[in-house]
């Protein structure tokens, strides 16, 4: 069974820029392989090491502008090729930058279907730019498959997939039919971290970029404003606990948490 | 020709005189043998050893083999040394000249080589020279049995080989008191000392012939079987250590770790850098696993090793040694043959390679173990992984954001009034300041402390405005290919900016720089602040200065002190302010202990026994001092968060500008 595997390549949160007046700049920061889509790479290449096939990885740049920006998703690509994905495609185009979450949806889901047939679908739960973690439903929407999401166990049994989602409060044990897209936490496994000499070797794997006329797409309309994006300081309080022993710590930080009210009891 | 005196060869033992050449011919075979097995493990895989710089290698065979500098920095270690060696190489050439002369020069030409005076000498000298050697070979045993190091191994091989040498040399005195009891002449009296005292006890005894046919055998046959095994025991490091090992020294600093020249190469063919296997290793570095005399110096003072993490520089090296003798050069050795702790556990101090009488380098095999297990991602420690990941991603071993570092310049050009480089400008000195001291809180200060320091004496200096890592880190913990690219990218950067000198405040920089860059074509004038403030000082340069009336101590970095021999320049700076309130640690200079943050564990830590950091500050507060004066940024983070409020720790330059900055007591 050949494996999808959706990556993002986000504004790296680590490297935020504003000027002065706090307005970010975004074509300053560099792009990162999404967090949690790291997990999903990490999932998908553990799934093919029990039952074979293909991971593919898949990508749509969103941060422009095309030109700078197409050697730094081809790193990020690069990174989840590190991890054991097997060919890497994606889509750059001015013609849809910035590119929102509807239309990178289109964009992969138009891709995907180019590509190949997939039985299994990963994405991250959500991008660490942006994190509306809405992508993985509207693939599933657009290309007709039933959908698990925030998932921290995958079972592939048998022509289905037993997906335990993390609800928080509760954890629900759900079993979708074959193909699917599921979408992952950052519980469901500890991914390795990739050394450059991995990244340096996997350029040894197909990596190909598309335009969207290429996979027979028009130029979307946009809809979402990126040119009013602000920073937000955040406070700290920097409070330094200390005790005897850690039950002791403990016991302050709680006081502390429900003071402030972040608790509840 | 007739002499007086002469040697009567083979006297009482005639018949058996056959014994002299069967255990030679077998003893030679088993000899050359273990020799010609060396050399083939050596030489595994093809490489054979170049005799380039041949001057410096004789000058290395004189210091380090033949006059044992190394050996001889221990006064008992070092006599009890000696004492062997000395007599045991006078009794070799004794013994090769009578050898010499009963079978070649005798036999071919009636030619006798000790006779009369010679003789006298002869004899004399192989009397001193035994007393000499079991003088030493005392001295060892009560090494062993009174007062020996933690960690120095004392088996049987080590015990049995000592009591075969001496059994050896007492019955070398007794026939030798045998012969003179039989000839009872006057005349030797002076020259035989040890025969003359002891005959009394021989002269009495009932047929003596068969005791001296009996012992004779015995030292023959033990003295052929030390020779024929010494290199199957630790002997060997007369030939693997002492000549060889010294010869074949490498000509570079051991400082200056080597680059993979065909790095890229290797990975372009889908290959690993660095040493997974014993045949990844140079042949240089084989023959330093066989150099190992067992002394246990490197381990003694392993700070990894007496903080009780899994690594011993030397056992490392008898594991690898063990590995030859087993033939296995082709599997990998980290899980199977060598823990992967025990790779990661070393802080690159040094202090074994400055230790080892032999001229090992221990860290350089560990670091090409490090290569190799970073290259394949696998037994690497999630932390090392993460700050080979961070220099990837951020240019920096922590994860900082660049952004943060472009604010700190603005902050020190404000409060310092120091320069942001400009390419067409030309500097005194560029101000690298590495990334400890942009971006954590703890070094920050280090920056500012120097720079008002340097500003206010009117040197032209300037920060960049950006910087990347020196790959220091990178190439500590083995990820060569991020070094190259480090060091490629600070080439390019540098090369934008015009200055006399670069300076540095952290010793790791200054090491990498100096040393490592140069591979690459990058040189550079490299110098660390401790040196341009002692220079400053001793220039006059540096005014109101106040001085401190506290006690301080210091705390040599290895990177400075150990690895680059800069002791002194710090020690000026502090005591231009606290005078001769200068407190040295129990371990200073060479034998300085290290803060733990080396080889990349300011970035990781091996949880396993004590703390390094937390053993030296304590030996720090133990001195008594108010002040743990350091002068590296990785030192400063590391002392400090052990130190609470019992000492405090700070940089030299943050002393200096204190001292000016406030009425000192």
């Amino acid at each position: 069974m050949d494996i999808a595997v959706l990556v993002k390549a986000s504004l790296d949160v680590n490297m935020i820029k504003a000027d002065s007046e706090g307005r970010i700049l975004l074509d300053s920061i560099p792009l990162a392989i999404s967090e949690y889509d790291r997990n999903a790479v990490a999932e998908a290449v553990r799934i093919k090491g029990e039952l074979g096939g293909r991971v593919v990885a898949f990508s749509v740049l969103t941060w422009g502008p095309a030109d700078k920006r197409a050697k730094e998703i081809e790193n990020v690509m690069r990174e989840a090729l590190a991890l054991g994905a097997d060919e890497a495609h994606v889509v750059v185009d001015d013609a849809i930058l910035p590119s929102d979450v509807s239309v990178t949806a289109e964009t992969l889901s138009n891709l995907i279907k180019k590509t190949g047939d997939f039985g299994l679908i990963l994405a991250g739960e959500g991008s660490m730019d942006m994190m509306s973690a809405q992508l993985p439903v509207r693939i599933a929407y657009k290309l007709g498959y039933p959908v698990a999401t925030f998932a921290r166990k995958i079972d592939v049994i048998n022509g289905a997939v037993k997906v335990t989602r993390d609800l928080e409060d509760v954890l629900q044990v759900v079993e979708l039919p074959l193909p699917a897209v599921v979408s992952v936490t950052g519980e469901i496994n500890q991914p390795r971290l990739p050394t450059l000499l991995q990244i340096r070797k996997s350029f040894a794997k197909p990596y190909k970029a598309y335009t969207i006329s290429e996979i027979g797409m028009d130029t979307p309309e946009k809809l979402f404003p990126f040119d009013d994006i602000k920073l937000v300081t955040v406070s700290r309080k920097n409070m330094i606990i200390e005790g005897e022993n850690l039950e002791e710590i403990a016991e302050k930080l709680i006081d502390k948490l429900i003071e402030e009210g972040v608790v509840r009891v | 020709m007739s002499h007086n005196i002469y040697i009567e060869h083979f006297l009482y033992v005639e018949e058996i005189e056959l014994l002299v050449y069967i255990s030679l011919i077998l003893g030679t075979v088993i000899f050359l043998y273990g020799i010609w097995r060396a050399y083939n493990r050596w030489t595994y895989g093809g490489e054979r050893p170049s005799i380039d710089n041949l001057g410096l290698r004789i000058n290395n065979f004189i210091k380090y083999g033949l006059l044992q500098k190394k050996v001889l920095y221990r006064p008992y270690e070092g006599v009890m040394h000696l004492l062997i060696y000395i007599g045991f190489i006078i009794l070799l050439i004794g013994t090769v000249l009578r050898a010499l002369e009963a079978d070649l020069t005798l036999k071919l030409f009636g030619i006798r080589l000790l006779t009369d005076g010679p003789y006298l000498l002869f004899k004399l000298a192989l009397n001193i020279a035994g007393i000499l050697a079991i003088i030493g070979i005392l001295m060892a045993f009560a090494r062993r049995i009174f007062f020996k190091s933690r960690y120095l191994p004392n088996d049987v091989e080590d015990n049995l080989i000592l009591f075969i040498l001496l059994v050896i040399l007492s019955t070398g005195y007794v026939l030798d008191t045998i012969s003179t009891a039989a000839y009872r002449m006057d005349w030797i009296n002076g020259w035989d000392p040890v025969g003359i005292t002891l005959v009394k006890y021989f002269s009495s005894l009932p047929d003596i012939q068969f005791i001296y046919k009996t012992i004779w055998a015995i030292h023959l046959l033990l003295a052929v079987f030390m020779v024929a095994y010494l290199p199957y025991t630790k002997l060997f490091h007369i030939i693997a250590g002492g000549v060889l090992n010294t010869f074949f020294a490498r000509t570079y600093a051991p400082q200056e770790f080597q680059p993979i020249p065909d790095i890229d190469e290797v990975v372009e063919k889908g290959g690993t850098p660095g040493a997974g296997k014993l045949m990844d290793f140079s042949w240089k570095q084989r023959l330093d696993y066989d150099a190992c005399i067992k002394c246990a110096r490197c381990t003694d003072n392993c700070p990894a090793a007496l903080s009780g993490k899994p690594l011993s520089p030397m056992d490392l090296m008898l594991s690898l040694r063990r590995l030859m003798d087993r033939g296995i050069f082709d599997d990998e050795l980290v899980p199977k043959y060598i823990e992967d702790d025990v790779i990661w556990s070393c802080v690159t101090c040094g202090a074994c390679v400055y230790q080892c009488p032999m001229l090992i380098h221990h860290v350089e095999s560990i670091v090409d173990i490090r290569r190799y297990l970073l290259g394949k991602g696998e037994e690497v420690p999630e932390e090392v992984l993460q700050v080979s990941y961070n220099l990837m991603r951020y240019g920096n071993p922590m994860g900082s954001n660049p952004a943060d570092r472009e604010q700190f310049i603005q902050e020190l050009v404000d409060e310092t009034g120091v320069e942001i480089a400009e390419g067409g400008k030309k500097y005194d000195y560029i101000y690298w300041m590495g990334c400890q001291t942009s971006y954590d809180p703890a070094d920050k200060t280090i920056a500012k402390s120097l720079l008002k320091l340097l500003v206010s004496s009117g040197l032209k200096v300037a920060v960049l405005p950006e910087e990347n890592c020196c790959g220091e880190p990178a190439r500590r913990i083995g990820d060569e290919l991020m070094f190259k690219e480090l060091v490629n990218m600070n080439k390019e950067l540098l090369g934008r900016y015009s200055f006399d000198k670069l300076l540095v405040n952290c010793p790791h920089g200054y090491n990498v720089f100096k040393y490592e860059y140069p591979y690459f074509g990058v040189e550079l004038d490299v110098v660390h602040h401790s040196q341009l403030l002692a220079e400053l000082i001793s220039k006059g340069q540096l005014t109101g200065l106040n001085s401190f009336d506290e006690n301080v101590t210091y705390h040599d970095p290895c990177y400075l002190g150990r690895w680059n021999n800069v002791y002194e320049e710090p020690r000026e700076v502090i005591k231009k302010v606290v005078g001769d309130k200068l407190i040295e640690m129990n371990r200073s200079r060479e034998q300085s202990f290290c803060c733990g943050g080396g080889g990349g564990h300011l970035f990781f830590e091996i949880k396993r026994g004590e703390r390094i950091s937390r053993m030296r500050t304590d030996e720090a507060i133990s001195t008594g001092a108010k002040r743990l004066c350091v002068a590296c940024p990785f030192c400063k983070i590391m002392l400090k968060s052990e130190a609470g409020d019992d000492i405090e720790v700070i940089d030299i330059a943050e002393l200096l500008d204190r001292s000016r900055s406030q009425d000192a007591e």
